[in-house]
């Protein structure tokens, strides 16, 4: 089944803007019916490997693949479902206006855009609200919009870029619990996100710091073989036992520039952890190989939303990167 | 196809949802013809000047150029100049006219000279039919004296006649008469005749009308006909076609120009760029959607342009229609590709001031026979070159089709050019 041929792949990748480095020997799988997290703070080049992903940006070495086409990508675009960091709605128009234009972009008809528009808007909870103009829409309907215009045309590979900025919890929860709907009906997802309670709903964490995947597992393999309470305190110990780190934090991709860290505060939480005892340099060395030799641990501790998920997906996914 | 269409529809409904675009759309361009329109045809303006110590006809030279005349002194003059409350100071030095002119404003100081010039021209036409009349009164005196001795002269020749006769008879009576009678009498000897003298040759006076004509052969009258256009027809007639095209050429570029920018800052280009639709796709998409719209702005812009503001047209506004629109196409590929290139609304604007002004300067407004070479050579590398010299030929000359269509054909080359440099340009976007 799905260890036959990932949905998406990037091997070696290094991406260059001028002269400074963004992404370095990035290697990733991504698979149906599985939802991928990309963990990271700004500036960690999430954003970059996306772009790569969805054929925006093309990678200054290192082979992408992607649903069976390497770049430029012509049929690819049609399976695949983009949802970016910033709002991408026309304003001007309505939900449905917005759903029909990037609906027929991809090549659907009439009669299906009909029947697909309020499917997709009801998902999203949207479903009284097609005919009203998206500037009168509040931050949290534009989110939902947006995801519902890259749900729209049933793709096999959905990649979200910080789908919940911004979002209350309730909200960030409907559409949690709409990604798994998509991941059960066999699509695969990409997520970004820098909030650490979200990337534990991921079946599988790519941790990225300055450009680098530090680790690649399940959320709770991650913090198992950490040996730590918290996805916080396992993203800490895989960037603490990660060379070069810290020399290059403030680099990033162009668009990512403005901030360097997760945000204020989580900052000054990571630095407060650092300094933690009890979590030695030692203990970071020889879990880190436990870490990026994936598929060694069991699979447990399904939190309740990923139990709709296919649990082997997420295994699987797991022993193949 | 599809997707093509999809793009000029959703064109079509931002349109129809910003109401207040479409109106700037229409009644921007035609408030700046009109404006436009006003200027052009305003009369002329009328100097203040002061004068010192003009002879009086002077004065009333220049009031009939419809000059203001304040006569003053030196003093006050001096003044009234350096306060521009005047524009010029007029006085005599000898026999000189000294004009002190303001000088700042070159339309105000040419308004001035035009006045003075006229004014002496007409002083000087004054003194000569003064002349004029003085040489006629005195030819006619001498050709009635002239007449008058003629006359007596004939008088007396007639009188010599009679004198003769009257000697001829006492001859005879004193033929009659015996000798030494008539020296007893002492009867004087009458002489045989008298000499009538010629009446001497008396010149034809000369006609001093032609003397007069043939010394200044002065055009008495002058008749103008106008292979196009009337005597009615001004400067505004004249650049109003090229501004017609200037102004939709702008307005339309702005407006494409700004589009992809909007949707870069708006985010909506990541989306479309990862979307299956093709660059030239996409460009073609845009040209169709602002096309429709450029199409309706041209059609009432043009129709309020020649009906209610009163612009000439010689031709069919279907032809004037038709080379506007494909003016705003070229615009609308240039828009794109400027669009495609720029990452700020900001340098639009400043893009608009590289690639549209310049064209709009070496367009046709100013006559460029005499400017150097490089600048006749870039006038003809722009578009709006073209399609002003295009709509002059319909709406002045009454062109129609088949005389326009070099110049039509050039502007769609144009388009095509544009199309593909943006749709590259896209390209070049798509993955990098």
């Amino acid at each position: 089944m799905l260890a036959a041929e990932p949905l998406a792949e990037l091997s070696g990748v290094y991406k260059r803007f001028s002269k400074q480095e963004v992404l370095s020997l990035i290697d990733l799988k991504l698979f149906s019916g599985q939802i991928t997290g990309l963990l990271g703070p700004s500036g960690a080049g999430k954003t970059t490997i996306v772009n790569i992903i969805v054929g925006s940006y093309l990678p200054t070495a290192g082979t992408v693949r992607v649903l069976g086409e390497t770049p430029p990508f012509k049929n690819a675009r049609k399976q695949l479902g983009f949802m970016p960091q910033s709002e991408a709605l026309y304003l001007d128009l309505t939900a449905n206006q917005n759903l029909r234009f990037f609906g027929s972009l991809y090549g659907m008809s009439k009669s299906r855009l009909d029947q697909k528009i309020p499917e997709v808007l009801n998902l999203v909870r949207l479903g009284d609200e097609g005919r009203k103009l998206v500037a009168d829409f509040s931050g949290g309907m534009k989110r939902r919009l947006s995801l519902a215009i890259a749900l729209l045309h049933d793709p096999a590979l959905l990649v979200l870029d910080e789908p919940t900025i911004g979002l209350d919890p309730k909200h960030r929860l409907e559409l949690w619990r709409g990604f798994r709907e998509r991941a059960a009906s066999d699509a695969g997802l990409l997520i970004t996100t820098h909030v650490m309670d979200e990337a534990a709903f991921c079946d599988r964490l790519l941790m990225v710091q300055d450009g680098r995947i530090i680790a690649d597992d399940s959320p709770e393999k991650l913090i198992q073989t950490t040996n730590t309470q918290t996805l916080e305190e396992a993203f800490l110990a895989f960037e603490n036992q990660s060379p070069n780190l810290n020399q290059k934090a403030d680099q990033g991709p162009p668009g990512e520039k403005t901030a360097a860290g997760f945000s204020a505060v989580e900052n000054h939480e990571y630095n407060a952890d650092k300094t933690d005892p009890g979590f030695s340099a030692a203990e970071n060395q020889n879990q880190s190989g436990d870490a990026t030799d994936p598929g060694v641990s069991p699979f447990e501790n399904q939190n309740q939303l990923r139990e709709s998920a296919s649990p082997g997906a997420s295994r699987e996914g797991g022993q193949d990167a | 196809m599809r997707n093509t269409l999809a793009l000029t529809r959703r064109i079509l409904q931002q349109f129809s949802h910003d109401p207040r675009t479409i109106v700037l759309f229409v009644v921007g361009p035609i408030l700046v013809l009109w404006l436009f329109s006003v200027l052009l045809n305003s009369p002329a303006y009328q100097p203040v000047i002061a004068t010192v110590d003009l002879p009086e006809p002077l004065v009333m030279a220049l009031q009939d150029e419809d000059a203001t005349c304040l006569q003053t002194t030196s003093d006050q003059a001096a003044e009234l100049l350096a306060s521009g409350e005047v524009d010029a100071v007029l006085s005599l030095d000898g026999t000189t006219l000294v004009v002190l002119v303001e000088g700042a404003n070159p339309s105000r100081t040419s308004s001035v000279m035009q006045a003075v010039q006229s004014a002496t021209k007409n002083l000087a036409l004054d003194e000569r039919e003064q002349i004029e009349a003085d040489i006629q009164k005195r030819s006619d005196e001498v050709k009635g004296n002239l007449t008058e001795m003629r006359t007596q002269f004939e008088e007396f020749s007639k009188q010599l006649s009679e004198l003769q006769g009257f000697m001829t008879k006492m001859r005879e009576l004193s033929s009659q008469l015996p000798s030494d009678m008539l020296d007893t009498l002492g009867f004087p000897e009458i002489p045989d005749t008298v000499q009538n003298p010629d009446i001497p040759e008396f010149p034809e006076m000369p006609d001093f009308d032609s003397i007069i004509t043939e010394f200044s052969p002065t055009v008495s009258d002058v008749q103008i006909d106008y292979l196009h256009g009337s005597s009615d027809w001004g400067n505004f007639d004249f650049f109003g076609p090229v501004f017609i095209g200037i102004f939709i050429f702008m307005f339309v570029f702005l407006t494409s120009g700004m589009s992809l920018v909007t949707e870069r800052t708006g985010g909506t280009m990541e989306r479309l760029l990862v979307t299956p639709i093709k660059p030239w796709q996409l460009v073609l998409g845009f040209c169709l959607g602002f096309g429709v719209v450029t199409l309706v702005q041209a059609s009432i812009v043009l129709w309020a342009s020649i009906t209610l503001i009163g612009f000439p047209n010689e031709g069919s506004l279907l032809v004037v229609v038709t080379v506007t629109f494909s003016m705003a196409l070229v615009s609308l590929n240039l828009g794109l590709l400027v669009s495609a290139l720029a990452r700020t609304p900001f340098q639009i604007i400043q893009f608009m001031l590289i690639l549209v002004i310049p064209q709009v300067l070496l367009s046709g407004i100013f006559d460029l026979t005499a400017a150097p070479s490089v600048l006749q050579i870039l006038s003809n590398c722009f578009p709006i070159t073209y399609g002003a010299a295009a709509l002059r030929d319909i709406m002045l000359r009454g062109a129609g089709f088949s005389e326009v269509a070099l110049n039509l054909g050039i502007l769609w080359v144009f388009i095509v050019v544009f199309f593909v440099l943006a749709s590259l340009s896209f390209a070049r976007r798509k993955a990098h």
